[in-house]
């Protein structure tokens, strides 16, 4: 079943040529229709995977110049293809239309072309099973998502973001190359390894190099400057791909090395928490504080990363300290999370293009009014809040319940000193679960209830039904991972591990269709439509409404010790005694924890270097010719010394 | 039935060590002081009869007299003299920070507990836990010290201090009492200073009287008394 | 799911729909009792839910259909969790599931619903509810799910019949655990049903509402829906506290006697605790919403080291 896997691919490379090659007009819907047939068969296919329990069936195996290239698929891909497979199935509903809408024909062809080109090398990098396969589609996944990203490049600030991305990209492959290079010294071949003891330091230190080249693409702090910078920078197709599944991607990754390569120690498993932990609290609380729509999504998505890790971890922990139980619901938890998370953040991010797109802002505090000018992308943009706030019976409910209770299990089981640990992840997941809330009540209630506060978002128009029907699929997905979940888990062999959402989700129906019925038998059936309450001014304005930054300002004021606003101001004054005033400014802005004392020091040293190295490149032709003649004189030394 | 209502004062006695850290107003201060007073009576008193020592008993109404009713009599007197209502000026630590600081200690003096004290820990756990509160009531009380201003909230801090050591001395050693006449004598030591503090070291306790009219800290009404 | 469940599903819903509103008059009687007023007459809260649902509802013309469903999908949500919550007569088998953490985020869903029918009507008083609620809720979660792990830990179950049961069979053991985690709940209670001295229930002045601010704009019989769901919320958050701390008339084995002696030993718990309720709210001022997270930090503090307590027993 496992060599239908080489038309799929084939299928992504030439909906790809397509468009690079051809330049027609309008080809981008032959190729989105083909990358969408290409979606459809891969999700069908992984689906039936994933179903009958395939184990590790190869695909094909290519030699290059003795590089062995061995594409497999087990269950475990089998549930990401999945999750690419219905991701371009969305996708290629939605691009066509939106690419109408930017201006620049080349980019359109160009975007166009490079989307099913960079879903492929994604779809490479989970085929593959040997590790120097999985270094060149990870950075062929790197470069084509940097060019995307690239699209807008009139803009400064595309184009800073894309700088940053590709020296942060380029960072994370340095990392993952040390990591596949020890394990080449350690095993010998290019295979992917099967259980190295954690104990040993060289495979320990293959481990953490790996896992800081995955932390940097997963956007876990403090590596996570370049995402909010990134992923709002790209187009909107794009952006929902980057986030909904590279992520995804890396996180896979992380799953595959945990599970297979190693056998991981107990200190392992505490590092990730650490690191979970501290992206999850912190992802949210930048989230929270964020006015721009895309950069919120982006940030909640490094919150996600977080709450991912920190199943992660929990898993290590267990299963290193004998409790496999808990430890496996963790880890399903984990890998439900993750898939649940590309769908919905795909789901998001379509819907925020689409309203970024008519409305012409991405600013939140521009936006407003837009649910009853744009009913089905608010429709379904609140169907994505509802599930990234885990409220049953939605997709992102089950990852955080499984979490949840495997975090409870070993408040119940564990030895005192692991049970405080665990009281204490539990408060910070449940602090992050709040303030996930928080965010997104004001990501979709500023931007969509109330009244437009901009002439742009009034005049916003609802987008043309294919922009609406890619997101709709995915919506319709998260909504049934989420209500038959524990028949889907039962399913893949793991049964009795959640609580039944199927009955519940029929309780809420019945009930509220009850309650609706009830009330409208028995109370008063008049409606009458008038002005909000305004004490009496009679003059409706947008400017009534709450902000985005007022909307926050109460947490801002409770978690100052981490926000750190500062306050700058400037006077200028017309006379030395400084009393007639001319003009000032005055700004009020976080500190930027990270980039000031991580990020920049090393820039600044680095750059300090490299104006140190520089001089040696600063002469004329004479000092290049001093330098072969040292040369020519130490190599006679060396010839006549070591004689 | 009586080690679990100890166990209930032994933790009602560290929240009202965390009240200490953040409270604002003066009057609650010297009544959370109170309260733990009175919490350590009970322990005290609850002690004796589990281990059937009757020299606790004496503690405890010792404990009753002095912190109970005297010291916060006599604080309280010098609160009403002195118009001051409020302390809410801290240093380093916001009580949001100072709680969770001491959540650290109480976790930290466990573990380092039960490395040292494996006995203790085989032989009753109450005695386990009343030392580990007792250490970190102490802990807490210096932490009371270093974050608030004001002096008159440090030296409540203090006295909290002291409270925890008694608790510590209650539960661990063999010598209670004269534990207790130590403190007692250090606490007489404390309203001495508190007297210098307020009016010089050049003044005896009679003239203290005059010395904070002149200094127009006591309210003239009340003065004529 | 058998015959009986679904008679227990019907009886509890009925009992937290008849019940709920009487709690909430008696605790005003309390309160106006205590300030030397006569309060309302114990049949207000039925009345009063009465007489809104006999009004027109009016909505705003720019609010959306967050307006429309808002009510009905709120007390529909409550109500599933009320099945949750046995509040006499514990199943053997359950209706609904009745994991504790599926009662906990229902509750969010709840608030998240409310959150934005006050965002939906462009009026500053529904922003400043809808902000000040979302704060406080996201101090008080973690406090939350720490005391609900705790009693799941002590109890040794995640689901809330069971954790009933055993509360049932182990009476009366009274662990200081038990005790000292009622005081965490009982704080819970209050902020979660908005009192003294998180949010005043009484007033519609801004500076002083939270929960109130964002039903500023509903009428009718949506407000009765509102009224009703808050009123149940807390029916049920006070029915945990009873039922673990106090367990006396739980029925396992169902009869029309024991419903009955159950069904009244239930009342007067619940009138006691409301007793007390009101009296605590009496004997306080509202806090000032900024020095409100210290009081949940006290709360957080407590529930950490209950479990502390617990963990080195």
């Amino acid at each position: 079943m496992s060599e239908l896997f080489i038309p799929i691919i084939l299928l992504y490379a030439l909906s790809g040529s397509v468009s690079l090659c051809i330049r027609k007009k309008r080809i981008w819907t032959v190729s989105s229709w083909t990358m969408g047939t290409a979606g459809l068969l891969l999700s069908l296919l992984s689906l039936y995977q994933v179903c009958t329990n395939a184990a590790g069936e190869i695909c094909g195996a290519w030699h290059f110049s003795s590089f062995p290239f061995v594409l497999a698929s087990d269950r475990l891909t089998a549930v990401f293809c999945f999750l690419i497979g219905t991701l371009s199935l969305a996708v290629s509903v939605y691009t066509p239309r939106y690419l109408e809408g930017m201006h620049g024909n080349r980019r359109k062809y160009f975007v166009s072309g490079c989307i099913p080109f960079f879903l492929l090398s994604m779809l490479l990098v989970l085929l593959a099973r040997t590790t120097i396969a999985f270094l060149a589609f990870w950075e062929l996944m790197a470069l084509i998502s940097f060019f995307l990203v690239l699209t807008e490049y009139e803009e400064e600030k595309t184009r800073y973001a894309a700088f940053f991305y590709l020296a942060m990209t380029q960072i994370s492959t340095v990392f993952v190359f040390a990591g596949v290079i020890l394990l080449h010294s350690l095993t010998g071949s290019y295979e992917y390894p099967s259980a190295l003891p954690g104990s040993d330091p060289l495979t320990a230190l293959s481990f953490l190099f790996l896992f800081i080249g995955l932390a940097i693409k997963s956007g876990v702090i403090p590596f996570h400057k370049w995402l909010p910078h990134a992923h709002p920078a790209a187009p909107s197709p794009v952006s929902a791909l980057m986030s909904g599944m590279m992520i995804s991607t890396a996180l896979y990754v992380m799953f595959r090395i945990l599970l297979r390569f190693y056998v991981p120690e107990l200190s392992w498993g505490f590092l990730i928490l650490a690191f979970g932990c501290l992206t999850a609290v912190l992802g949210v609380m930048y989230a929270l504080k964020e006015q721009d729509l895309k950069a919120l999504l982006a940030y909640s998505s490094i919150d996600n990363t977080g709450i991912i890790l920190i199943g992660t971890g929990l898993w290590v922990v267990f299963s290193a300290s004998g409790y496999p139980d808990i430890a496996l619901m963790a880890l399903v938890g984990a890998v439900f999370h993750t898939v649940s998370h590309g769908i919905f953040k795909g789901l998001l991010f379509l819907t925020a293009g689409s309203v970024v797109q008519a409305a012409k802002t991405r600013n939140i505090d521009e936006l407003g009014g837009l649910l009853v000018r744009m009913p089905w992308t608010g429709g379904l943009f609140f169907i994505g809040v509802l599930s990234i706030i885990s409220i049953p019976p939605f997709s992102g409910f089950v990852g955080e319940l499984l979490i949840l209770q495997a975090l409870i299990g070993g408040l119940m089981q564990m030895s005192p000193l692991m049970q405080i640990v665990m009281l204490f992840v539990i408060s910070l997941f449940s602090l992050t679960g709040a303030l996930t809330v928080m965010t997104f009540v004001k990501a979709f209630g500023l931007t969509f209830l109330a009244l437009p506060r901009t002439t742009g978002a009034e005049k916003a128009r609802e987008v043309s039904p294919a922009m609406y029907i890619g997101p709709a699929l995915l919506a319709g997905v998260s909504a049934v991972l989420g209500i038959f979940s524990s028949q889907i888990l039962g399913l893949l062999g793991y049964p009795g591990m959640m609580p039944d959402i199927l009955t519940l989700s029929l309780f809420l129906l019945i009930t509220a269709g009850l309650v609706y019925a009830a009330v409208y038998s028995f109370a008063s059936r008049n409606t009458r439509i008038t002005k909000t309450w305004d004490c009496g001014i009679h003059a409706p304005t947008s400017r009534m409404e709450y902000t985005g930054s007022g909307f926050t300002q109460p947490v801002v004021r409770f978690f100052s010790a981490i926000y750190r606003t500062r306050i700058v101001y400037s006077k200028e004054y017309m006379d030395p005694d400084q009393c007639l005033f001319r003009n000032g400014t005055a700004s009020i802005y976080l500190v930027r924890f990270f980039e000031e004392n991580f990020y920049l020091p090393l820039a600044r040293g680095i750059e300090r270097y490299a104006e140190v190295v520089s001089q040696l490149q600063k002469g004329g032709v004479d000092r290049y010719v001093l330098y072969v003649f040292a040369a020519v004189i130490a190599l006679i030394v060396i010839l006549g010394w070591s004689a | 039935m009586m080690p679990d209502v100890v166990r209930i004062c032994l933790v009602l006695v560290l929240v009202s060590s965390a009240f200490l850290l953040s409270s604002r107003s003066l009057s609650n201060l010297v009544k959370n002081y109170q309260y733990q007073s009175v919490l350590l009576v009970l322990i005290a008193t609850g002690l004796a009869v589990i281990e059937d020592r009757p020299l606790l008993f004496l503690i405890a109404a010792l404990t009753l007299a002095s912190k109970v009713f005297g010291l916060p009599a006599f604080i309280r007197m010098i609160q009403e003299r002195m118009r001051i209502q409020q302390d809410i000026r801290f240093s380093y630590l916001h009580p949001t920070g100072a709680l969770m600081v001491s959540i650290g200690i109480i976790l930290l003096v466990y573990v380092c507990f039960a490395r040292i004290l494996h006995t203790l820990y085989a032989h009753n756990s109450l005695f386990f836990l009343g030392s580990v509160i007792g250490v970190s009531m102490v802990l807490m009380g210096l932490l009371a010290v270093c974050t608030r201003k004001m002096a008159i909230t440090k030296v409540i801090g203090y006295l909290s201090m002291e409270n925890g050591v008694l608790l510590f001395g209650l539960f661990v050693t063999e010598l209670p009492f004269i534990i207790e006449f130590v403190i007692m004598v250090d606490l007489i030591i404390l309203v001495l200073l508190t007297t210098l503090l307020t009016v010089g070291i050049d003044s005896s306790i009679e003239e203290y009287k005059v010395r904070l009219q002149k200094f127009h800290l006591w309210t003239e009404e009340e003065g004529a008394q | 799911m058998n015959e009986f469940s679904i008679l227990y599903g019907f009886l509890n819903i009925s009992l937290v729909l008849l019940v709920s509103p009487l709690f909430m008059t008696v605790i005003k009687k309390v309160k106006a009792r205590v300030q030397e007023r006569s309060g309302p007459q114990f049949l207000q809260g039925y009345y009063n839910l009465a007489k809104l649902f006999r009004k027109e509802t009016l909505y705003s013309d720019y609010s959306s259909f967050i307006s429309r469903i808002a009510p009905y999908a709120s007390i529909s949500i409550l109500l599933v969790a009320a099945l949750q919550v046995p509040l006499i007569w514990v199943p053997s088998q359950e209706l609904v599931t009745g994991n504790i953490i599926v009662f906990l985020y229902l509750l969010v869903a709840g608030r998240f619903l409310l959150a934005l029918l006050g965002l939906d009507s462009a009026s500053t008083f529904g922003g400043m509810g809808s902000s000040r609620e979302m704060s406080l809720s996201a101090i008080i979660e973690p406090v939350t799910v720490v005391v609900f792990a705790a009693l799941a830990y002590v109890m040794g179950s995640l689901s809330i019949p069971e954790i009933f049961r055993n509360a049932t069979l182990q009476f009366p053991a009274f662990s200081p655990t038990i005790l000292l985690l009622s005081i965490s709940f009982f704080i819970l209670i209050l902020v979660e049903t908005g009192r003294i001295p998180v949010d005043n229930p009484e007033t519609h002045l801004e500076l002083t509402m939270v929960h109130e601010g964002m039903l500023l704009d509903t009428s009718g019989r949506n407000l009765a829906l509102f009224e009703l769901g808050h009123a149940v919320k807390q029916t049920l958050l006070m029915a945990f506290l009873l039922n673990v701390l106090l367990p006396v008339g739980m029925v396992l084995d169902v009869s029309v006697s024991a419903l009955l002696i159950g069904g009244f030993l239930f009342l007067i718990k619940g009138l006691g605790l409301c007793l007390v309720i009101g009296l605590f709210e009496s004997s306080l001022a509202k806090m000032r919403f900024f020095q409100i997270p210290n009081l949940f930090m006290i709360a957080f503090f407590l529930s950490i080291l209950t479990i502390f307590v617990e963990v080195m027993l």
